[in-house]
């Protein structure tokens, strides 16, 4: 295998999923990169995670209730799965139709919108959308269980077709307005109260004499429209398309103004996004045609390190890293830390900000965000008995004694490989030449030097490099 | 007490529930004093011991800030607690009003040592016997914490060997059960630590099951078993052969049917919907039947003690037919 190989497999890795060890990438990379990202996009080729002992251990994700805990799941799925595409997925469509868990507190539906998106994630838009109009987590979020037949409530028409699919300026007040009235009806079930024995879950409910039959003219098509037409036409408009493509290529590839901008400002790459709206026209609104052409394309593959890593990469990708978090929780280990984490870094999973998602890019970066991202990631190598750094100092002592510039070469490499830039690499042979050639090549040596390892390992994960996927 | 030849079982109607959601939050284990009921918790709403009354009153936590992993419950007659951490690898002994008496127990593999220890019992001598779910055994110890036996010890699914074993229970003749929690089985062993039988296997139907969490049984020999991911619990004679199972069958506790009493949007939230699911069990981690045949389920993911109990008369071998070979269609 080629050097690029590997290292254009650990950029589909990181994006399409969450990283990889360096055991993971080489067996990867006996593939080519086009099976890769094949078997990504059949995640029912690898088998589902075992969660049983993670569920002794976090006895709570037995039930539906603390959703820190499920949050902190979520992450150890994406750090655990062998299908990560899976999961970035549902972390996708998350960022798309963000919904928070403080409105409603309610945490089994919003434990129920992720599963649900991790189901159909990589279905199609009619389908994807169908099941988030249906969903009671988004339902009571944008009030549609407000919306009456008597008494319209235009929350839902409007996000669905402003945030959720077709994007600013490609319908009018009038198309909302119906919209929302075919969407009349469109409730849930009442959840039994939380007190005094817990939570119990609610399910989509259709109340017809609560639906507005009048006739309805939406997009130019008039009838008795009801909610599935308006999914049916809205999922099948160039729009939509578009919308969703930039969604994809922000999320994907490489970072695009925020979404509010999007009326304004024209996409980086008019080339890529046109590429991807034709993979949805030519394949009926389906995902995994449009996942296929981005991953394949020559601007996915020229993309490294030209994206900033939201706190769910950063957090799963160095939790990869140094292989702390499988399947048997180590004594008193609680996943709610991993969700903790993101939380601190601007990420609370289930819970985002407002339903126009977080802010992505340069800007999860601040002052403080900064800190945690780099204190999280270097702390994590301070465990030298972990997992990841064992490996790491055992591959490393296949070549016996390393100089400075090979101690500074192999961990890049194995981090990633990661690239770096003068700065970052100076500062990297600084210390490397302070502490001089590293021996590895006995078991006391290995004891003796595997901190110098560690040391020169928690300086790559605080570099400016370890920011980007 | 000698077990009776045979029974006629009348039923295992629903008795009582006991408890709620942030007064036995996620419980996990139970035992009885004379007045008092202690309920084992663990979680984000807190781990701690518990202590209720038959009136389903609060009287306060025991333990509390002092675990991270509470597992197993044991009240001797003194009702002083022994709680076992599974994180810590302890047992500590505690009087009924919380002061800690002694703490034994120290990680590894060797005999004496713990991994991870979870269920307790005690044996007709007043020995504990301990889940050592790592090291794939139970193991008998005095009360001090000084080893007695150790039983298995071998990971894996034959006969005698283990795969994380979660519950124990040590019946009246002295025979050990474990669940073996990983095997999806129940695992019968002499009081020398032999091998006698194997109850279940993996699946959702009658007699199998999905990662069992606890057993008991009873002075008939009846044996009862937390099927923790079927969200059940499932009956067998001593012989291992299936009665029935318990869904859940709760009503209002007490204390529950008082705070809703309090709260005029959870009455009428109430009746806008569907209340069946509020009957049936979610997650339970421990069963525990007592001297009356009263049936307590610790019913983790509804905060809250599920009771059932037995009806059943017993019988001497002149008052029902000898054994049939075969079964037989006409019934009369």
């Amino acid at each position: 295998m080629s050097d690029n190989h590997l290292a254009l497999i650990s950029h589909l890795m990181r994006r399409a999923g969450f990283g990889a060890g360096r055991d993971e990438l080489e067996e990867l990379s006996s593939k080519s990169y086009e099976d890769v990202v094949e078997d990504l996009l059949h995640p029912e080729r690898q088998e589902d995670l075992q969660e049983d002992a993670l569920k002794r251990y976090n006895l709570e994700l037995s039930y539906h209730d603390a959703v820190q805990l499920w949050a902190g799941r979520w992450v150890w799925r994406m750090v655990n799965s062998r299908r990560p595409l899976e999961e970035k997925m549902a972390l996708f469509w998350h960022h798309v139709f963000a919904t928070a868990w403080y409105k409603s507190e309610h945490s089994p539906t919003i434990i129920r919108q992720i599963e649900m998106f991790r189901e159909v994630g990589m279905s199609d838009l009619r389908t994807i959308l169908t099941e988030l109009a249906r969903d009671p987590a988004m339902n009571y979020w944008l009030d549609n269980c407000e919306n009456h037949a008597d008494q319209p409530n235009e929350n839902w028409g409007r996000e669905l077709l402003e945030l959720f699919s077709m994007g600013v300026g490609n319908y009018t007040e009038d198309d909302i307005k119906n919209a929302a009235r075919a969407f009349t009806g469109w409730t849930f079930t009442q959840p039994i109260p939380l007190y005094p024995f817990g939570h119990y879950t609610s399910e989509f409910h259709y109340l017809p004499e609560d639906h507005d039959d009048s006739e309805k003219t939406f997009l130019g098509h008039t009838g008795n429209l009801n909610g599935e037409d308006i999914v049916d036409i809205v999922a099948h408009q160039e729009a939509s398309y578009r919308f969703i493509s930039r969604h994809l290529y922000n999320f994907f590839v490489a970072d695009e103004p925020q979404v509010p901008a999007w009326n304004i400002e024209p996409p980086n790459d008019p080339d890529a996004i046109d590429a991807l709206v034709q993979a949805f026209a030519e394949n009926d609104g389906q995902l995994r045609p449009v996942l296929r052409t981005l991953f394949n394309s020559d601007f996915f593959r020229q993309a490294r390190y030209r994206k900033v890593k939201n706190p769910a990469e950063l957090v799963a990708g160095t939790i990869k890293l140094v292989g702390t978090y499988d399947w048997l929780p180590a004594p008193g280990q609680s996943v709610g830390a991993l969700s903790g984490a993101t939380s601190i870094m601007g990420q609370t999973l289930m819970n985002p900000p407002t339903v126009e998602g977080w802010h992505t890019g340069h800007e999860w970066i601040d002052g403080g965000t900064l800190n945690e991202r780099v204190n999280f990631a270097v702390n994590q190598f301070n465990d030298l008995s972990s997992p990841g750094v064992r490996a790491i100092v055992e591959r490393l002592a296949r070549d016996g004694a390393l100089s400075p510039d090979q101690l500074v070469e192999r961990c890049l490499d194995l981090v990633g490989p990661l690239e770096v830039g003068d700065q970052t690499r100076s500062a990297l042979s600084s210390y490397a030449d302070s502490v001089g050639d590293v021996d590895l090549s006995t078991d006391q040596a290995r004891t003796d030097n595997a901190g110098k390892v560690a040391r020169m390992l928690q300086m790559i994960v605080a570099s400016r490099e370890y920011q980007f996927a | 007490m000698a077990r009776p030849y045979a029974l006629l079982r009348s039923g295992f109607p629903y008795y009582l529930t006991m408890g709620q959601r942030r007064v036995t939050s996620n419980p996990v284990d139970i035992g009885f004093g004379e007045e008092n009921v202690y309920v084992l918790t663990r979680g984000g709403l807190g781990s701690e011991v518990r202590v209720i009354n038959w009136e389903d009153e609060n009287l306060g936590l025991r333990g509390s800030g002092s675990f991270t992993w509470p597992a197993g419950l044991l009240v001797d007659e003194d009702e002083n607690l022994y709680v076992s951490d599974e994180a810590k690898n302890t047992i500590t002994v505690m009087s009924k009003d919380g002061d800690v008496l002694d703490t034994w127990g120290e990680p590894g593999s060797d005999h004496g040592q713990l991994d991870r220890p979870s269920a307790l019992d005690f044996d007709a001598q007043g020995n504990i016997v301990v889940s050592d779910t790592i090291n794939n055994r139970v193991q008998r110890f005095t009360r001090d914490g000084k080893h007695l036996q150790t039983i298995g010890g071998v990971q894996g699914s034959g006969e005698g060997e283990m795969n994380m074993p979660w519950g124990v229970a040590v019946d009246e003749l002295g025979f050990v059960y474990v669940s073996d929690w990983r095997n999806d089985r129940v695992q019968k062993f002499t009081g020398e630590g032999e091998f006698v039988m194997s109850i279940g296997s993996s699946g959702s139907g009658k007699g199998e099951f999905n990662r069992p969490s606890s057993v008991d049984v009873d002075a008939h020999g009846d044996i009862y078993v937390s099927d923790w991911l079927n969200d059940r619990v499932q009956m067998f004679n001593a012989d291992g052969r299936f009665i029935e199972q318990f869904i859940g069958d709760a009503n209002l506790s007490k204390s529950g049917r008082e705070y809703i009493l309090a709260n005029q949007v959870t009455l009428r939230l109430r009746e806008m919907t569907d209340l069946e699911p509020t009957r049936r069990l979610s997650a339970p981690c421990r069963v525990r039947v007592d001297s009356e045949f009263r049936l307590f389920i610790c019913d983790f993911g509804q905060h809250r003690i599920q009771v059932y109990k037995k009806e059943a008369y017993e019988l001497s071998e002149s008052q029902i037919a000898p054994p049939m070979r075969n079964p037989i269609l006409f019934t009369t």
